[in-house]
């Protein structure tokens, strides 16, 4: 979900920006680092990967549908500096041409999206890199990843929507709605995610971390 | 992305010129966000200042020609929001009111509903910027507000580079719809998708490289070149690009 204009007060919302513009320049500065030449079309690239990705793609109902959100998806293939980078791309896109989520948001939605989405993802992987050497390995850790990553998300957006936000309404209350609305969506992001990283190994292991997997010609048939 | 209003502004042939068309992109991006927060800052429950903001949005979308379709699109993905404001209502503190046999909150509902109604001015103003603004023009405004250009090359390819894998991931997707049906295998073809999507993004991210390097640019801050036809800002401009700002602080002043 994308915080709209108007729905966090602006002290709040220019704190975010500023917190989000300083992450941004630190995982820039990482980037540029370890990706030399590749540095800008790399992360555009898999933000363009990203914003493809958040289109909604399977109808769940009325007004709801099933898509990627894709940060832990991208922290687990890239590291957390570039997919920092790409969501806060992702996030420019969507406010000033799309229309989705608020411009005067955009570090709040940076924050939620990207830098607290990433950070959990990239202590999942920290803590479960010793299972990164099976295919079933990185797609149960990516699948944690993914769904911690969303539950991060989630808190960090219902933390910016009570900091910032009235006081008509208890903050558990939003809490437990934003909270509550996101277990599915956490949930459907694990598994689409671990599917997708299925994928990815059967096509290109070397793309995945922890690239001592064994070939994907050794492990079975290539199935399109 | 699929779709999408500006998609239309980037042929050039195709591209009705209006007059917010040919505002400097960096003075829109300004007033945008000025006009934004004024209708932020404005206390939940002026109702009649925010009809007043919904109305110079709506003024100015309709002279940006937005298509009714984009917008309407746009409002149906911000449902979850308006659920989100309702519990506002519903959960509320405070004296109670019966509205259609549901009891709620007064005080929640001004604040639920003057979200919902930020929102909506939020997407028509932004909708307005997105129909008279290319991609590369609002990149070139962004640049000449003083973002790092590294960061916006980055905004650009990815706004390019997102319509191509766009197109690429719905021929997947059409493929996959014709081979079978089901929610069970939708969700399958969506992963598979994706995965065979990805690895195609890697191989794009070769083949830019490639033409960037042949084209002999450096990668920070050179991929995207902003046009000469993108006009600057003047005086004028900046006095047209903030009127809807000024209005809206007017109303909010005065009503």
């Amino acid at each position: 979900m994308h915080i709209p204009d108007g729905w966090v007060d602006l002290p709040t919302s220019i704190a975010a920006a500023a917190t989000g513009a300083a992450s941004v320049g630190v995982a820039g500065r990482r980037v540029a680092a370890r990706l030399a030449e590749r540095a800008t079309t790399l992360p555009a690239v898999l933000a363009a990967y990203l914003l493809v990705a958040q289109v909604p793609a399977v109808p769940l109902g009325v007004g709801t549908s099933a898509h990627l959100v894709g940060t832990g998806l991208a922290t687990l293939l890239v590291g957390p500096s570039v997919a920092i980078v790409c969501v806060a791309a992702v996030v420019v896109v969507q406010a000033l041409v799309l229309a989705d989520g608020g411009v005067t948001a955009l570090g709040l939605n940076l924050l939620a999206n990207g830098v607290t989405p990433a950070l959990a993802a990239a202590a999942v992987l920290a803590l479960g890199r010793r299972r990164l050497t099976t295919t079933r390995g990185v797609q149960v850790v990516a699948g944690v990843a993914a769904t911690l990553a969303t539950v991060a998300a989630a808190t960090t957006t219902a933390a910016e929507l009570v900091i910032g936000g009235t006081d008509v309404i208890p903050p558990g209350t939003v809490a437990g709605v934003v909270g509550g609305a996101h277990v599915v969506v956490a949930v459907g992001e694990g598994m689409l995610t671990a599917a997708i990283v299925g994928v990815i190994a059967r096509l290109r292991p070397d793309l995945l971390p922890g690239a001592r997997l064994v070939p994907a010609s050794i492990t079975g048939p290539v199935s399109r | 992305m699929t779709g999408g209003g500006h998609g239309a502004a980037l042929r050039p042939g195709e591209r009705v010129v209006g007059p917010l068309d040919r505002l400097a992109p960096e003075a829109k991006l300004v007033g945008l966000v000025g006009f934004l927060l004024v209708s932020a800052v404005t206390p939940p429950g002026r109702f009649v200042v925010l009809a007043a903001h919904a109305a110079v949005a709506v003024a100015v979308a309709a002279v940006a020609a937005v298509p009714p379709r984009a917008l309407a699109r746009r409002f149906l993905l911000d449902v979850p929001l308006v659920v989100l404001a309702l519990t506002y209502a519903a959960a509320g503190r405070g004296p109670r009111t019966s509205l259609l046999g549901l009891s709620l909150s007064v005080a929640g509902l001004e604040v639920g509903s003057s979200m919902v109604a930020k929102a909506t001015i939020g997407i028509i103003a932004v909708s307005a910027l997105a129909a008279t603004t290319s991609v590369s023009e609002t990149v070139a405004g962004l640049r000449r507000l003083g973002l790092p250009g590294w960061f916006t090359d980055l905004v650009g390819l990815s706004a390019r580079q997102a319509e191509v894998l766009g197109a690429d991931v719905e021929r997947m997707r059409l493929a996959a719809s014709v081979r079978g049906r089901g929610r069970w295998s939708e969700w399958t073809a969506v992963a598979r998708a994706l995965g065979v999507s990805f690895v195609r993004a890697t191989e794009r991210v070769d083949r830019l490289q490639m033409a960037t390097q042949a084209r002999g640019g450096t990668t920070l801050g050179a991929i995207v070149v902003a046009g000469p036809s993108i006009p600057a800002a003047t005086a004028g401009t900046w006095t047209r690009a903030a009127l809807p700002a000024a209005t809206a602080l007017a109303t909010r002043l005065l009503l």
